[in-house]
């Protein structure tokens, strides 16, 4: 499929537009016209952008902007730290058949972005055929794999537009630690295929207490070949629950400040070279949790399981937390319209220790008012679903922001 | 790999059939609807929220 010069999604207060070159923004009802009439340009449609969207109780998107579909929890790789416990296939995961149905049902509820997820999603034997039927319907989309399965052969069969490689990579050494089965050396080489054959490829890592050195090496490789670097914390959920000594803490707070700042600069030279992906609706995403004041899961996010369970993202299916129905029983647009309603009551007011807490005001955005890991972390989910980590982490790097070191 | 996408702010945006039809539909339908609904507050979404420490597990580009 040719890109679109724009996606167009109606909501309640007017459209959202997402422009091919990697824009998105919110327009009132006047510009439709303007588009039908093909006189619209970017430059002519800035001035009714949106500033402020009306929030009503419950606030969400008429439909997610990402949704995270894991095609299966199979996985060839045992690691230890994964939220999902992959390794063998639920019981009873969709069909091709019902993969391209959902695929379909997301389509039309106006979803623009999709992450092929597992377990390890190319694990399925279906893998290209989904892929390619995501993408004739048009998503952008990303494939968060652990590059195992990257051969010549596969690559080939990549789209060449709107989708990007996001493979794991969790260190140096450490990488082997977490994963076991897999080497950083091996997942260099299947990142350097991506390259020769010019697909668009991402490093996407998890901070450990002792990675953040091996990590600035990994953004050396990521920089020196023009490829995507992104990082989040570990967090103990799933099988990491077992290992939770891998959870970040106060000694890593300078190391992983230092990294923030490196690959902020990088994010801002390569977000230059695509136009729309996946991140770019996440920073979306937070833009709209930000100025709502409340999380974006089920409100512009949602996750699908292999089984056509949803829940709001990654941290509820992990958990088993706010599950929204299955697809198997209701359409996709059925459940967003009414099944989220118990997390959409969440907001930032909601937590108990945010009114005595500076990292829940100005000009900090602190996204851990969330009441899975709240509960997680103090067994209320009204509590602090933050890490001394996260927020010595959140202070330092604003602050920096604010007032850089010259 | 890796030039730069530039954005062209007064190259003129095309719809697809399909997008076209949408719209028509969409502008015919507005006329008659209008926001029912109690606004508690207004959200600003022109400022970029830039989250330092995002903690949503998993990670895609
Ligand atoms: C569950 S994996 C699935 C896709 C694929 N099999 C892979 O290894 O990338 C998706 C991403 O989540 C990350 N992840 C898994 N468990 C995590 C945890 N407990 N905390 C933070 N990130 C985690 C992985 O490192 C990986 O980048």
């Amino acid at each position: 499929m040719a890109v679109p010069d724009v996606r167009i999604r109606k909501e309640d207060f007017g459209y959202i537009l997402a422009f091919a070159t990697g824009e998105i923004g919110f327009y009132p009802d006047e510009v439709a016209p303007m588009l039908v009439a093909g006189t619209a340009t970017r430059q002519s449609l800035e001035p009714y952008r949106l500033r402020r969207l009306p929030v009503q109780d419950r606030f969400h998107l008429s439909a997610p902007l990402i949704v995270w579909f894991e095609i299966t929890r199979d996985c060839n790789l045992p690691c230890k730290h994964c939220y999902v416990e992959a390794g063998r296939p639920r019981r009873d995961e969709l069909s091709t058949e019902e993969v391209f149905a959902v695929l379909d049902q997301l389509k039309a509820a106006g979803v623009f972005a999709l992450v092929l997820v597992g377990g390890e999603p190319m694990s399925r034997p279906d893998f290209l055929p989904i892929l390619h039927r995501a993408h004739d319907l048009g998503f952008v989309i990303s494939i968060a794999t652990n590059g195992t399965y990257l051969t010549q052969e596969i690559v080939d069969q990549l789209p060449r537009e709107e989708c990007i490689v996001s493979i794991s990579v969790d260190g140096t050494s450490q990488h082997q630690e977490l994963r076991l089965k897999s080497t950083f050396a091996d997942i260099q080489e299947r990142l350097l295929l991506l390259k020769r054959n010019d697909i668009p490829a991402a490093l996407m890592c998890t901070q450990t207490d002792r990675n953040a050195g091996e990590l600035h090496e990994v953004l050396t490789f990521a920089e020196d070949n023009g490829f995507f670097f992104g990082s989040t914390p570990f967090s103990p959920i799933g099988r990491g629950r077992f290992f939770p000594q891998y959870q970040p803490d106060l000694s890593t707070v300078d190391d992983a400040t230092a990294l923030y700042l490196r690959d902020k600069a990088h994010d801002t030279a390569m977000s230059e070279t695509v136009g729309l992906c996946v991140t770019k609706f996440l920073d979306e995403c937070h833009r709209i949790a930000q100025a709502t004041r409340r999380e974006f899961c089920g409100v512009a996010m949602a996750y699908v399981l292999s089984d056509g369970s949803v829940y709001p993202c990654s941290i509820c299916a992990s958990t088993g937390k706010f599950p929204a129905g299955n697809l198997r029983a209701r359409s996709f647009a059925e459940v967003w319209a009414d099944s989220f309603d118990e997390i959409r009551d969440y907001t930032f007011d909601s937590g108990t220790d945010c009114p005595s807490c500076e990292l829940s005001r100005e000009p900090y955005y602190c996204t851990s008012r969330c009441p899975v890991m709240g509960e997680v972390h103090t067994g209320d989910p009204t509590g602090c679903g933050a890490t001394p980590f996260v927020k010595a982490s959140l202070k330092r790097r604003t602050d920096l922001i604010a007032n850089p070191v010259r | 790999m890796n030039a730069k996408v530039t954005p062209e702010p007064e190259m003129r945006i095309t719809l697809t059939d399909e997008q076209r039809q949408a719209l028509v539909k969409f502008i015919s339908n507005t006329n008659r609807a209008s926001l029912n609904v109690e606004v508690e507050f207004e959200a600003h979404v022109d400022q970029g929220a830039i989250a330092p420490v995002a903690v949503l597990v998993g990670n895609a580009y």
